[in-house]
């Protein structure tokens, strides 16, 4: 069996979810889904409704309920077989003593590596290099229990692309990183994807970043189905409103609407981003913007930003402004 | 070399070299009990401190519990049960061996094991967990324990002390005959255990990381119980129930050598047994003196201060 000629899964009327005894209870039925080479897909949806069970058995270490899941066009790969097809990054918690982070990200070439545990130029070569792209390489002789969530979370990643496999799938790989670290963990996602014709799955609660990233999203819902299509679409059609049954966000305008409880209307005049914050504070406490009104706030860009209340009264700080008003 | 030149009769260090060395010794009597009683007591102690190690280590890993030992399947346990069945069970009404020479009790530890094993490598297969295969392991060890007490109340003193004495463990009345055997024997379950390298380091990461790197779950499992079995069931066999070993030194290994790597643990666990036990042996000798204590007394007063300083250490860091 040729190593490209798996790269990609499709699965049929696949139902998921777990055994207990002769109970079966489903999480997910009937999904016929497709994750394709150079796809980034997102996979979103509430708490508990059956995305790492999903992925469990997308990966081969959890059975499916019924149905069937097809590597690239075999139908069935033998288990041993697929670790070089298939990496995936789970939320288990690795902890293990004297473990350092170049020895956990080697762990990706054990699919490779006969009983003696033999590392060649290779495997050295790939392990070294994707320490680099993770920027991990200075950590690389740190014990992984001496790393934050966050660090310990990267070098997960980086084993499973030490893997060097063509689908990779990730459980909430973006969890425990910081804003820069999300940022560029899913960019590298997207890169692989796009550049090394990689099919990536990765469940995610980041809606903003799912957004901007993600080629395909899949959206698992009430109805234990999952939507597929581009985030733009399922923006659109109403398809995220209706599975995150948003609270007062306006997922068209990516904002949280806002009561207008102090019934007050205020005309902001300005421009650029101080005019955004600007009326974002009035927004978020209630006020009422309108293009007209007896109160104006003008913006004024000179030396450091200027507010000025009906052209009398001046702060210097939005904090000043909004305390002049509640 | 201390080891061999400690004893109730003392020889020379310079007379203990010609006999090793094969040069004719000037008191013939130190070349026999060199040849028959040190040399194969300090082999004895080489193997069963290194195969109880292994044993050890290899059920921490599974488990990845700190506080396993090579006894947690409840092995030794098994083999107490056969061996206080095999020495007491007149006492209880019944005659099941007729004999109770040395060999009768080496089979019957061996059959107490081997039960033992087939047991949980039956539930093994049931359970998907490890933890649930150390609970039944604790539960088959807190009932034979029980069964033993049992017969113990029920039977005479002097079979009671047979019984009490085989427990003390011995290093130091194997003949070369056995002591052939046991080497087959471990070096069997050492293999198994070298060959499983890969699965155990995979073992650290979990069971789903395990398998999505490859490593058959059942299978590598199989093979570490295997040659835990093997290891433990060996040295009990033939020594009886040595404690605290097996416990102690994987510790003591990785205390030394900063790897998770077994590779490297598994020769470290190895010479880090052996010597350990070589020095157990020596202190129960009682230098000086021509006592020779239990030689279990002496590894569970290492074996406890180090249990104790490892949990008050996992305090500190997270394990």
């Amino acid at each position: 069996m040729e190593a490209d000629s798996i790269n990609g899964i499709k699965t049929n009327a696949l139902s998921v979810g777990y055994r207990h005894g002769n109970i079966s209870t489903v999480l997910l039925e009937n999904l016929n889904l497709s994750l394709r080479p150079g796809q980034l897909v997102c996979f979103m949806g509430p708490n508990g409704i059956g995305k790492s069970t999903l992925i469990r058995t997308l990966s081969g270490l959890q059975r499916p309920l019924a149905g069937d899941i097809k590597y690239g066009s075999h139908s069935s790969v033998a288990p041993f077989q697929l670790p070089r097809h298939l990496s995936v990054v789970l939320t288990d918690r690795v902890t293990a003593v004297n473990m350092t982070v170049l020895d956990l990200v080697s762990y990706g070439r054990y699919p490779y590596l006969s009983w003696d545990l033999k590392f060649g130029p290779h495997d050295n070569a790939i392990v070294s290099t994707t320490l680099s792209q993770f920027h991990i390489d200075g950590l690389a002789n740190k014990k992984i229990h001496e790393l934050s969530d966050g660090q310990l979370q990267m070098a997960m990643i980086a084993r499973a692309v030490v893997q060097d496999t063509p689908i990779i799938l990730l459980d909430e790989p973006t969890a425990h990183l910081d804003l820069n670290n999300r940022l560029e963990i899913m960019k590298l996602l997207q890169k692989l994807a796009h550049e090394s014709e990689k099919a990536i799955l990765v469940s995610t609660h980041e809606l903003d970043l799912a957004l901007q990233t993600a080629d395909i999203i899949w959206l698992a819902g009430q109805s234990k189905k999952i939507i597929a299509g581009i985030p733009e679409d399922l923006v659109l059609n109403g398809s995220f409103d209706s599975i995150f049954q948003f609270k007062g966000f306006d997922l068209k305008t990516g904002k949280l609407q806002h009561e207008p409880y102090r019934g007050l209307e205020i005309q902001i005049v300005g421009v650029g981003h101080e005019y955004l914050w600007t009326r974002n504070v009035f927004e978020r406490n209630g006020f009422i913007i309108v293009d007209n009104a007896e109160v104006k706030v003008r913006v004024s860009q000179g030396q450091g930003t200027l507010w000025v209340v009906n052209d009398k009264i001046h702060f210097t700080s939005l904090e000043a402004l909004l305390n002049h008003f509640v | 070399m201390l080891n061999l030149s400690l004893g109730s009769v003392e020889i020379p260090v310079g007379e203990i070299l010609k006999i090793l060395s094969g040069q004719e010794s000037t008191n013939p009597v130190h070349a026999d009990i060199i040849w028959d009683f040190r040399v194969t007591k300090a082999l004895t102690c080489i193997l069963a401190g290194s195969a109880l190690s292994i044993g050890g280590l290899l059920m921490q890993t599974l488990f990845r519990n700190a506080l396993a030992g090579p006894d947690v399947l409840g092995l030794s346990a098994g083999a107490s049960l056969a061996v206080s069945l095999l020495l007491m069970s007149q006492a209880a009404g019944f005659q099941l061996f007729s004999n109770t020479g040395p060999w009768s009790m080496v089979l019957a530890s061996s059959l107490g094991a081997g039960g033992v094993f087939a047991i949980v490598l039956l539930v093994a297969q049931r359970l998907r967990d490890n933890t649930s295969l150390l609970i039944i392991g604790l539960m088959i060890g807190a009932a034979s324990a029980s069964l033993v007490s049992v017969l113990q109340f029920l039977s005479k003193a002097e079979d009671q002390q047979a019984y009490l004495l085989w427990t003390f463990g011995s290093l130091g009345t194997l003949n070369w005959t056995e002591i052939q055997i046991l080497s087959i024997i471990l070096l069997c379950g050492i293999l198994i255990g070298m060959f499983s390298v890969k699965s155990l380091n995979a073992w650290l990461l979990g069971d789903n990381y395990a398998k999505s790197l490859g490593i058959s779950i059942p299978r590598s499992r199989f093979f570490i119980i295997l040659s835990a079995s093997i290891l433990t069931g060996g040295v009990t066999a033939f020594c009886g129930p040595i404690a605290f070993v097996g416990l102690a030194v994987p510790h003591l290994a990785k205390l030394v050598i900063k790897t998770h790597n077994h590779k490297v643990l598994l020769p470290a666990v190895i010479i880090t047994g052996a010597i350990l036990m070589l020095a157990c042996d020596l202190l129960a000798q009682v230098p000086g003196s021509s006592y020779v204590l239990p030689i279990n007394a002496i590894t569970a007063l290492i074996g406890a201060p180090v249990v104790i300083w490892i949990v008050l250490r996992a305090k500190r860091i997270a394990i």
